[in-house]
């Protein structure tokens, strides 16, 4: 697993550096599409904050209620023009659900925020043909915060699972779904920056 | 703490909810970006006949004006040198003459096919009644019938004629058959052309390889010619006559 949170880290801060390189010579492009940029500094922060602090269980709830709020709030508003104010209320509305810390609402997020990624994705598929290869990363988004979902869920149901074979190799199969899912997300993401 | 039954099925519930989720839109999205794209191969196909046929009409043109002049320059040619001979090379020049004469008659006749006047004119019976006589050659016989008292639209033809054509030139070819019958007919908002031809034996196995593997290049231009206008094809074999229908949408049809 070490090795897998080491590659995840070196791929995250590509993408990192990637987006910051297409967008130096106008920030504004990253004020459209936010919630891509926003998740993938997402992954990357919790990765870092992961390998520092020790705290599963926290890192784990915080993760869980933070994501997808932030996620459903930046998708309805997306369409909001004060780029500012959209981005402080996502955070405020983040917040008050990880004081919360109700697994019934991260779980109502998390299906929310999937059904706006779809919706964003079919949005896409009726547009130009640029905005056609950008909706393939809304469906690998999708995929990403169903593995998320499955994983909360089964640390919600409160039972022993580390005898459990299955759930290793669910725990193998999210971590392979997620590394597939950052790969294809390098190749998409240039995408977003050409006009 | 164990969970109680209904709890761990809600729990499940939880976790298949989003993922049935997921694995419809990922269906429905793949499924409309398919249709996208074959929308897109759609309008490049209908381009790329057009495209087609614009060169075809450019070719028929730019050779019957260059053998109108052409043709011109040598009879003034023969006009000249037959002043000016007499006897046995008289003769020989009145040989060579038919034999050009011929030639130029052909050679008409070819452009004539690869573009013909009435496609120009957009003259649906004209258009068949020469492809009839095109593909009338040696001991092939093609009739053309006309029952229509309308016609669909005039930019259909071209597409039309071309798939008749193929459909004519794979019975002769395929099928083995001398007599070929091509007859039109509208009823009920609906241009029918039927081509009828014997059920030959090569004509049943050629019709039964191509029910199963639909490739060759003559029926994929059929295909996609029908596509074009909106039209599709049924084929039957009743009392030992094959029969292609193509159905095509009259818009001007007239009611009875």
């Amino acid at each position: 697993m070490i090795f897998y949170h080491f590659g995840e880290l070196i791929i995250l801060f590509a993408l990192i550096i990637r987006i910051l390189y297409y967008s130096r010579k106008d920030f504004n492009k990253l004020k459209i599409n936010t919630e891509v940029y926003v998740y993938i500094l997402i992954l990357f922060l919790n990765n870092i904050i992961c390998s520092i602090i020790d705290n599963v269980p926290l890192l784990f709830e915080s993760y869980n209620a933070i994501v997808p709020s932030l996620l459903v709030v930046l998708l309805i508003l997306d369409r909001f023009k004060h780029f500012f104010i959209k981005f402080c209320i996502s955070i405020l509305i983040s917040f008050l659900f990880f004081y919360l810390n109700n697994s019934i609402f991260n779980l109502i997020l998390y299906i929310a925020a999937i059904l706006l990624m779809l919706r964003k994705a079919f949005y896409f598929t009726k547009n130009s043909s640029i905005n056609l290869h950008r909706s393939s990363l809304y469906i690998i988004f999708s995929i990403d915060l169903l593995f998320s979902i499955l994983n909360m869920q089964l640390g919600n149901i409160d039972l022993e699972w580390n005898q459990s074979k299955l759930i290793n190799y669910l725990g193998t199969l999210s971590a392979v779904v997620f590394f597939i899912n950052l790969i294809l997300t390098h190749v998409f993401i240039r995408r977003f920056f050409v006009a | 703490m164990y969970l109680s039954g209904d709890s761990l099925l809600l729990s499940l519930f939880t976790m298949i909810l989003p993922t049935l989720i997921v694995l419809i839109g990922t269906i429905v999205y793949s499924y409309t970006v398919i249709k996208r794209y074959s929308n897109v191969l759609s309008r490049l196909y209908r381009s790329s006949f057009r495209g087609v046929d614009t060169e075809r009409k450019r070719i028929a043109s730019e050779l019957h004006n260059h053998l109108a002049v052409h043709s011109i320059s040598v009879s003034q040619e023969f006009a000249s040198l037959k002043r000016k001979l007499i006897g046995e090379h008289l003769d020989e020049l009145n040989r060579l003459e038919s034999s050009f004469d011929l030639f130029h008659y052909k050679t008409h006749q070819v452009i004539e096919y690869l573009y013909p006047k009435e496609l120009l004119e957009s003259d649906w019976v004209a258009s068949f009644n020469l492809l009839a006589n095109q593909m009338s050659i040696g001991q092939i016989n093609v009739q053309f019938e006309n029952f229509a008292r309308s016609w669909p639209k005039t930019d259909w033809l071209h597409h039309t004629y071309w798939a008749v054509q193929e459909i004519i030139s794979n019975a002769i070819r395929h099928s083995k058959v001398n007599s070929v019958q091509i007859s039109v007919v509208d009823e009920d908002g609906n241009f029918i052309i039927s081509i009828h031809y014997k059920a030959t034996e090569e004509a049943k196995k050629w019709l039964g390889s191509k029910a199963e593997s639909n490739l060759g290049m003559g029926t994929l231009i059929i295909k996609d010619r029908l596509k074009t206008v909106d039209a599709h094809m049924v084929i039957d074999v009743k009392n030992d006559v094959v029969t292609h229908h193509i159905y095509l949408k009259n818009e001007n049809s007239v009611t009875r």
